[in-house]
């Protein structure tokens, strides 16, 4: 890696033109007295423009510049999870109070002094892709390293920090050293053998989520809404109980309070699937609103290439993105600084193809080391003016398998989580299992529908013109609403709900559904005091420990069925 | 120091300066007129050996004969403990008396670390019965009102400033006032006594524009010296936020960038971020930066791209309603949109009082159901309304009159017993949110 001096030309906001030569797009290049890093983004004879990951203040014409001849690298290996980074993967702790550029100071976001206990060790002849040895990274995470050509291993250290060399691998002619640690370019891709389909869904907790508009494991699910709406509750929500075995959040040019919150949440809660402390699958990584723009871009690569990493050791990863339009807008200021021709909206003109390919990185693989892991990638969008047919959503629906629209008007109705059961759907090509069939969501799908409907001729001609049935119908589509679909994340027991409960509460309304239609189809009546009771204490289910829910079927059968 | 006499352009509130070496981007500069009149202005491009200096007060009478200085540091301001009581000009100059300097800080600060924030759950009283009981605000928060032309918003943010001011120190930004709203908020303080608690920025609508993109900052320069170095409770007040946005797209048009949505440039979210992620609260430190901005929202338009940035960046948003307005209510608040993020960590048990979640709640459901019913009204006509239906009618008109209307401060306690007072009115059937101990303690 040859490095090559330079000096700064002309600077504005985050965007220097240097002169520097033999340099790469992507190159880091350090510029400035403070060395402040930034990379290549553009290359014309010898002269080099930057994007500036840090604060540029001060820097002058004539200020040095060097060029490293290298991308910028991240250090991947053991006691990643449980982290809290910038948008460049450093370690939060690391910096003071206040964000002042560190410039040249290390990239590591790793510890390097930890000594690290090698397990399941295996010598002799290796694989391209076998377990050379594992650590216990967390409580829950064995974090595997894996040969990475055939050969035969010896290796000579019980333990080790993340730089040591723990052995060697010779193959042929060939030495490597051995480390737990590699270094990987922020920005590239890592390899798989292929991809699978996602059929296995990702239990996220959420009622809505998991029993009408699933996510696979493996899969993309975005959630546009404007401010206010539930992104970030319901991002949160998901990140906090979901089934996957790592977490990795990325706040994208959003809040510091919020990011605070969730430290702190992450820091108190345990899996609900394990019992484990959250921040033993956890990693965070917080770009707030006020830090620079240009490290807002590498935040998302920075999350997408850890998923990836854990995802090739067999783990099931969930990447949670809030926000990417925040991304996106970053991308269109620097578009903007270069005067490159705008598309839509001032977004590059590129943004689509940016966007497909970094939800493409979502997936069900067969490992290079021929395993299977998963990475799913869920990314809120925040359109501008609440409006889904700008660039950014339009992009993103293209990508995305669920979609999980939020409706500021239920949020004004305080309906949450807001997601519009009208307008959001899930399309996998392959039904995911666990969850409730499609029938049944059919069903109650239709009843909702119906409800909108009858609502829209009660406001015309009065509820009193409504029939019975109607009315019944009504109360149905109230239960649904109410008991089911909105979701307290603020309420101890509401919060998460099993998979085996969600389908309890779903299908014992269904059932009194089935049941009142029956009494009306024999020409019957219905008693609406003991209906309503019943729905109520159906509603109540969501906040209650102790489920009966066989013991109110049976009230319901008694009461409402024929006797 | 460095001094220049080689203007070559000089285009809108822009200085092109030839032959500069050893200056910085975002250094602060000095234009010194033949007539030895004095502006500010701040470096904001350099390619090569030019400088692109934007000038704070205007190009009017600047000529290539004009010297420019630089003295190697970004614009700053001077700050100390006797600026409470005194008024500045939008630079922060002082207009009445010159308090001693304490330290000079940078008016652009680097952001907070996210891992060191604490995050905010103290309750801050503000006096108004519709924000103390519906939308509680606590300490570190930032929230805006939307406001539109010819809304009381001047008053009641110099309402705010007189209850708040008893507990908390108040920095007040006026950002391109009209004469005699910054007139009003003056006399106001004075009269009311807050101003012996406050520090009171005014930056006029004559004012140049660079200026106005300056006020903030310095006012929030000033928030940090009292929150972070003497650790006390800051309340930022500040607005027009909708002037605010205005001098930063006619700077950006002058620099010719490429234009985002509706003219405003591309980072108008960043750079709103970069003013209003400025309130929190740090671990381990006392003080605590509170926001409550305002702004206007052009053709009273929410999805308007300032009032749209600004709510996807503070936690919530305070509206206020014509309608209501019309119909003497004040402050106006229109609570069905409005929502404050934080709320719920600042309130209930050892906070404010065990029963406000129940009563929050349950006030807003009933208000929207009676939205709901009045609307209905004026479809189906007033014979068509059941019992329940002019119940919750009344409901409404006592709410709007009694709960959310008064002029006086009322403690929390005093909102919440008259929002029990109001859920009296409504079915008792209906109180399906709060807990039936409540309703036994408070409700009878
Ligand atoms: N599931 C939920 N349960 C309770 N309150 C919620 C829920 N979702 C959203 N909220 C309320 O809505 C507010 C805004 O939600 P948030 O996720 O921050 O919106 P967005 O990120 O879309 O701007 C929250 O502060 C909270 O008060
Ligand atoms: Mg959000």
């Amino acid at each position: 890696m040859a490095s090559s001096k330079g000096r700064v030309l002309k600077i504005s906001g985050p965007v220097a033109l240097v002169e520097l030569s033999g340099s790469k797009i992507g190159d880091l290049v350090y510029i400035g007295k403070k060395g402040l890093l930034s990379e290549v983004i553009r290359i014309e004879a010898n002269q080099a423009t930057l994007a500036i990951y840090e604060d540029a203040t001060g820097t002058q014409a004539g200020d040095p510049v060097e060029g490293t001849g290298a991308p910028m690298m991240l250090a991947l290996g053991p006691g990643l999870i449980g982290g809290v980074y910038d948008g460049l993967g450093r370690r939060l702790e690391t910096a003071g109070e206040f964000m002042s550029g560190t410039g040249k100071k290390t990239l590591f976001g790793i510890n390097q002094r930890k000594k690290w206990r090698l397990e399941k060790t295996k010598s002799g002849r290796v694989k391209q892709g076998d377990v050379i040895c594992t650590v216990r990274e967390t409580k829950s995470i064995v974090h595997k390293i894996f040969a990475r050509t055939d050969g035969k291993v010896t290796i000579n250290k019980k333990s080790c920090s993340v730089c040591e060399t723990f052995g060697e691998l010779v193959s042929g002619k060939t030495k490597v050293s051995l480390k737990l640690m590699q270094s990987w370019p922020l920005k590239k891709q890592r390899p798989y053998l292929k991809k699978e389909f996602p059929n296995k869904m990702l239990v996220t907790g959420q009622r809505v989520i998991d029993s009408l508009f699933p996510v696979a494991r493996g899969g993309v699910a975005a959630m546009p809404g404007g401010f206010g709406s539930g992104k970030t509750v319901l991002g949160h929500q998901i990140a906090k109980h979901s089934d996957a075995d790592i977490v990795i959040y990325v706040g994208c040019g959003e809040r510091g309070n919020e990011m605070a919150r969730a430290l702190e949440e992450f820091r108190e809660l345990c899996d609900p699937n394990t019992g484990i402390p959250l921040m033993e699958r956890s990693i965070l990584v917080a770009n707030t609103s006020n830090m620079p723009v240009t490290a807002r871009i590498s935040s998302i690569y920075f999350g997408a290439l850890v998923g990836e990493y854990y995802r090739d050791m067999g783990y099931n990863v969930l990447l949670m993105v809030d926000s990417t339009s925040r991304w996106a807008e970053a991308l269109r200021e620097i578009s903007g600084r270069l005067e490159e021709l705008p598309g839509e909206e001032g977004y590059p003109v590129y943004l689509e193809s940016l966007i497909a390919s970094f939800y493409g990185r979502a997936g069900v693989v067969k490992t290079s080391s021929n395993t299977t892991g998963s990475l799913t990638i869920i990314g809120a969008v925040s359109p501008s003016g609440g409006d889904f047919s700008e660039p950014v959503t339009q992009a993103t629906k293209k990508s995305a398998r669920s979609f999980w629209t939020l409706n500021t008007n239920l949020a004004y109705r305080r309906h949450y989580p807001a997601v519009d059961w009208i307008t959001s759907y899930t399309n996998h090509l392959k039904a995911l299992s666990g969850g409730i069939d499609a029938t049944e969501k059919q069903e109650m799908l239709s009843i909702l529908q119906k409800e909108k409907d009858l609502e829209r001729i009660a406001r015309l001609v009065g509820y009193d013109a409504l029939t019975k049935k109607d009315l019944f119908l009504i109360y149905i589509a109230r239960a649904f609403r109410e008991g089911f679909l909105q979701q307290n994340a603020y309420h101890e027991i509401d919060r998460y709900t099993s998979i085996k409960k969600q389908q309890e509460m779903f299908q014992t309304i269904l059932y009194v559904h089935k049941l009142g239609q029956k009494t009306f189809n024999k020409g019957n009546d219905l008693d609406f005091s003991v209906l309503s009771t019943i729905l109520e204490k159906i509603s109540k289910m969501k906040n209650e420990k102790k489920e009966v829910f066989a013991d109110l079927r049976r009230i319901a059968e008694t009461k409402l069925g024929e006797k | 120091m460095k001094e220049y006499k080689t203007l070559s352009k000089i285009n809108g509130p822009l200085l092109f300066l030839k032959g500069v070496s050893g200056v910085g981007l975002n250094e602060t500069a000095e234009i010194v007129l033949p007539s030895g009149e004095v502006r500010i202005g701040k470096v904001l491009e350099i390619d090569r050996d030019t400088s692109i200096v934007e000038c704070l007060e205007g190009t009017e009478g600047i000529g290539t004969d004009a010297r420019v200085r630089f003295f190697g540091k970004p614009f700053t301001v001077f700050v100390s403990k006797d600026m409470l009581g005194c008024t500045f000009d939008g630079r922060g100059n002082p207009i009445d008396v010159r308090p001693l300097a304490e330290k000079e800080v940078d008016i652009n600060t680097p952001a907070i670390n996210p891992l060191f924030r604490a995050s905010p759950s103290e309750f801050i009283e503000t006096g108004f019965s519709a924000i103390d009981g519906l939308l509680s605000i606590v300490r570190g928060q930032k929230i805006p009102i939307f406001s539109d032309a010819g809304l009381p918003h001047i008053k009641i943010m110099c309402r705010l400033a007189e209850n708040l001011s008893r507990d908390v120190v108040v920095v007040f930004a006026a950002i391109g006032l009209t004469d005699d709203a910054a007139e009003y908020v003056s006399e106001s303080f004075r009269q009311s006594g807050a101003m012996k608690n406050t520090v009171l920025f005014v930056n006029k609508a004559e004012d140049s524009v660079i200026e106005r993109t300056i006020t903030p900052r310095v006012a929030l320069s000033v928030a940090e010296f009292f929150a972070w170095d003497c650790q006390k409770d800051v309340v930022v007040l500040m607005g027009d936020m909708t002037n605010y946005a205005s001098a930063l797209r006619e700077l950006s048009s002058a620099k010719q960038e490429v234009p985002g949505r509706m003219g405003y440039p591309p980072y108008l979210y960043s750079d709103f971020a970069s003013i209003y992620e400025r309130a929190g609260k740090i671990r381990n430190k006392k003080g605590s930066i509170t926001q409550l901005s305002f702004l206007t929202m052009p053709d009273g338009d929410i999805t308007h791209p300032i009032p749209d940035l600004t709510g996807y960046i503070t936690e919530g948003q305070i509206l206020l309603s014509a309608e209501l307005y019309r119909k003497g209510i004040f402050p106006p608040i229109n609570l069905l949109p409005s929502l404050s993020r934080m709320m719920q960590h600042g309130i209930g048990k050892g906070k404010t009082r065990e029963d406000h979640h129940d009563v929050s709640n349950q006030l807003y459901a009933c208000y929207a159901e009676a939205k709901h019913i009045e609307d209905l009204k004026s479809i189906v006509g007033e014979d068509a309304l059941s019992e329940r239906d002019t119940q919750y009618l009344s409901f409404k008109n006592a709410f709007e009159k009694q709960f959310l209307a008064h002029e006086n401060h009322r403690s929390v306690n005093e909102t919440l017993d008259i929002g029990w007072n109001m859920l009296k009115l409504v079915p008792k059937t209906d109180l399906t949110r709060i807990n039936p101990a409540f309703l036994k303690k408070y409700g009878a």
